[in-house]
């Protein structure tokens, strides 16, 4: 893309200084330099980067890692300590949605604040009004005071005024999280289009938000540029940062798992996802906790909890439709007359998405296990396409029947899985398909049609 | 030009949330001025029966009246500061969240002050009017006497403003010196009445000259202690006094608002 340059940055520093009292700020401005009275933090230290028209940069990273600094520098509301800005068009910033609301008064009339705030005439307001309304969804609420409004409404109508001011340059900070479906795919169409001849920085946690709107994406970390590219490698490269920070060193290294080698999805989209790798469920898989909280009887203790493919090879990520195999390895302590072993995945809300145990199949024939010797647990399944987001694996391990059994132990978020996934079908497990089919077929005369 | 519209849209917001919500909304803004003015009477013509300078038959108003000029221009004064002091840590998301010309905080603050206090004023002249039975066309020079007042209340809120930002204490430090300065002033008392050494020292009070000034132009021939119009030099005194405190203060402010952000 040849486009003109909107935005560009070079080597941007912003240091703050943290007065231990507001007054040392003043104190520190009439000495002329003779003393100090700060402690320095260095928030952004040197960030290059560049935007172009037409083009959608994702800034991620972590809490404290400057990218509310980095928006506010874009932003103009704090000046950088040393390094250049220099920003071609009018910049709209939306740091916090709403945050230019009065409770007290009514939504058209915080329209108005919101839009005079925000660099809009009054003449182009009045010229807005209904459409902004319109846009907004929010209706005769309108003309009731904000305090009335769900939070949801009230971002909404911010969003809205946001949308109707001509701006060169929008930020986006963690706004889009907000409002019902409906109002969020209307926010990305507007987006989409708006990109098209504009400037958006967004900034966020929301991978799959990264993903799905932005060109470029640059992961910042303490301050500094860690990544900057394509938002499949550097989100990638920033949520396996994020869960070796949290887990330590513990991510599973790909045991011998070739690199050349071609993973294999049953589902039918298999070969489509082939040619559109943005598409593909994906997972990553995170190493077993052994310190997870866990509560039983304590006469069995899981020792290992992994996933592997079906030649047993340990896998730290995989497809959605793969085969793919987990393995729970358990060292019996007390003696088990019929152990049952289970499993389940819960997302971040905390509800199962898809379990099962090893009760039916053994109910009549009880692998009985004596104190010291260790049981392994299979379950060969097809993953499922999940939503985009943060799962849970759950296990235990039981001894008795499904009704009545004792429970020896019970791990909670024994495992960590990452679904990023694109494909947006509004269910919560997407099950491999076997066969899409769309064909014409000849259709039945209309019977009105023929008289 | 649209800091004008942003100026205009903030001070509405500011009058109109005043009113939000009360039962009896804009009436308030009479029915304050005239509740007061009733207690002023009653209180001090009424209870004490203070005489403003010369005995001028036995209406019980006179002193109220007067009384009431005083606390009208010292309210705008006293409120502006008090107000602005607060309104930058209060309005975070206006440093830190959007780009933003702050100085209209506390100008919006003093305007609408202002604006509020119009309805004080309005009663004040139909008071007069009916107390003294008459008009008078140096009412008409009232504007001239409460723009430096206006000027000069806008330039103390900036300073003021920016002040509160570093020093959080300043809020209740305000609250003590606008009642020292409430009774430094001749509000309720006839700066004529005290003796020479006291007046010179009063006159460093800038608020003795507007108030004075205002007073001359208000009562010019009602009271027989008014009975000249104020010279051409005590003009140019107030409009000095007023435009070099707005022009300090808004330089001030300039100068310090680059660092509200480290602070808020």
């Amino acid at each position: 893309m040849s486009s003109e340059v909107i935005v560009s940055a070079q080597g941007l520093c912003k240091y703050y200084r943290i007065y231990r009292q507001p007054y040392h700020r003043l104190l520190q401005c009439l000495s002329g330099g003779r003393f100090r009275l700060f402690r320095e933090v260095q928030a952004v230290r040197g960030c290059s980067f560049e935007v172009r028209r037409g083009e959608c940069l994702g800034i991620i990273g972590r809490n404290g890692a400057g990218k509310s600094t980095v928006l506010q520098l874009l932003a103009g509301t704090i000046s950088p300590t040393s390094g250049t800005l220099s920003i071609r068009g009018r910049i709209a910033a939306l740091l916090e949605l709403g945050s230019g609301f009065n409770p007290e008064f009514t939504g058209r009339e915080n329209i108005f604040m919101y839009g005079a705030i925000l660099g809009l005439s009054p003449e182009k307001i009045r010229e807005r009004c209904q459409s902004i309304i319109d846009f907004s969804g929010i209706g005769d609420a309108v003309d009731q005071p904000v305090k009335t409004y769900s939070s949801g409404m009230a971002m909404r109508l911010a969003f809205s005024v946001v949308a109707h001011i001509d701006a060169d340059i929008l930020i986006i900070d963690e706004a889009l999280a907000v409002g019902d479906v409906v109002f969020v795919q209307k926010c990305y169409a507007f987006l989409r289009e708006f990109i098209r001849d504009h400037t958006v920085i967004l900034v966020t946690h929301d991978v799959a938000a990264v993903r799905d709107l932005c060109d470029r994406v640059i992961w910042l970390n303490e301050g500094r540029v860690m990544e900057s590219g394509l938002p499949a490698k550097v989100t990638d490269d920033y949520l396996a940062f994020c869960y070796e920070e949290r887990q330590g060193a513990s991510r599973i290294e790909p045991a011998a798992a070739p690199e050349a080698e071609e993973k294999v999805s049953s589902d039918v989209r298999g070969e489509i996802w082939k040619d559109h790798p943005e598409a593909v469920p994906k997972y990553a898989f995170f190493a077993f906790d052994e310190n997870a909280p866990s509560f039983g009887r304590g006469g069995a203790r899981i020792r290992d909890i992994s996933l592997s493919d079906r030649e047993g090879r340990r896998l730290d990520e995989c497809l959605g439709g793969e085969q793919v195999r987990l393995v729970l390895r358990i060292d019996v302590l007390e003696e088990m007359k019929s152990p049952i072993v289970g499993f389940a995945f819960r997302n971040s809300r905390g509800e199962n998405i898809f379990g099962d145990n090893s009760f039916e199949l053994y109910r009549d024939r009880p692998c009985a296990m004596a104190p010291g010797e260790v049981l392994e647990a299979v379950f060969e399944f097809e993953m499922p396409r999940l939503h985009p987001g943060e799962y849970t694996l759950h296990a235990a391990v039981a001894d008795g029947t499904q009704d009545e059994h004792v429970q020896h132990q019970w791990f909670h978020n024994a495992l960590t899985i990452r679904s990023f996934y694109n494909g947006k079908t509004g269910v919560m497990v997407g099950i491999p398909m076997r066969r899409i089919e769309l064909r014409k077929v000849p259709g039945d005369p209309d019977p009105l049609q023929d008289s | 030009m649209n800091n004008f519209f942003l100026l205009d849209q903030m001070v509405r917001r500011n009058i109109q949330s005043r009113f939000r919500g009360n039962v009896l909304g804009w009436l308030w803004s009479f029915l304050m001025p005239l509740l007061m003015l009733t207690v002023y009477t009653v209180v001090f013509g009424g209870f004490f029966k203070s005489r403003w300078g010369t005995d001028i038959g036995e209406n019980k108003m006179v002193f109220a009246t007067a009384l009431f000029s005083g606390i009208t221009l010292y309210n705008i004064f006293s409120e502006s500061v008090a107000v602005s002091t607060t309104c930058i840590s209060g309005s975070v998301n206006y440093v830190k969240k959007v780009r933003f010309q702050l100085e209209l905080l506390p100008l919006s603050q003093t305007l609408s002050t202002f604006l509020l206090s119009l309805s004080w004023l309005l009663l004040l002249l139909v008071c007069t009017a009916l107390v003294f039975r008459g008009l008078c066309w140096s009412w008409l020079l009232l504007p001239f006497t409460l723009l430096p007042l206006v000027l000069f209340s806008a330039g103390v809120a900036f300073f003021t403003a920016s002040l509160g930002v570093y020093f959080r204490d300043l809020q209740y430090l305000v609250g003590v010196f606008l009642q020292m300065l409430f009774f430094l002033s001749p509000v309720f008392y006839r700066l004529g009445s005290l003796p020479d050494e006291y007046r010179r020292i009063l006159r460093f009070n800038p608020l003795v000259w507007f108030m004075e000034l205002n007073r001359q132009v208000l009562f010019y021939r009602l009271m027989p202690e008014y009975s000249r119009l104020p010279a051409a030099g005590e003009y140019l005194m107030c409009f000095l006094l007023g435009g070099g405190a707005f022009l300090l203060g808004w330089l001030w402010f300039n100068w310090t608002k680059k660092g509200f952000a480290d602070v808020l």
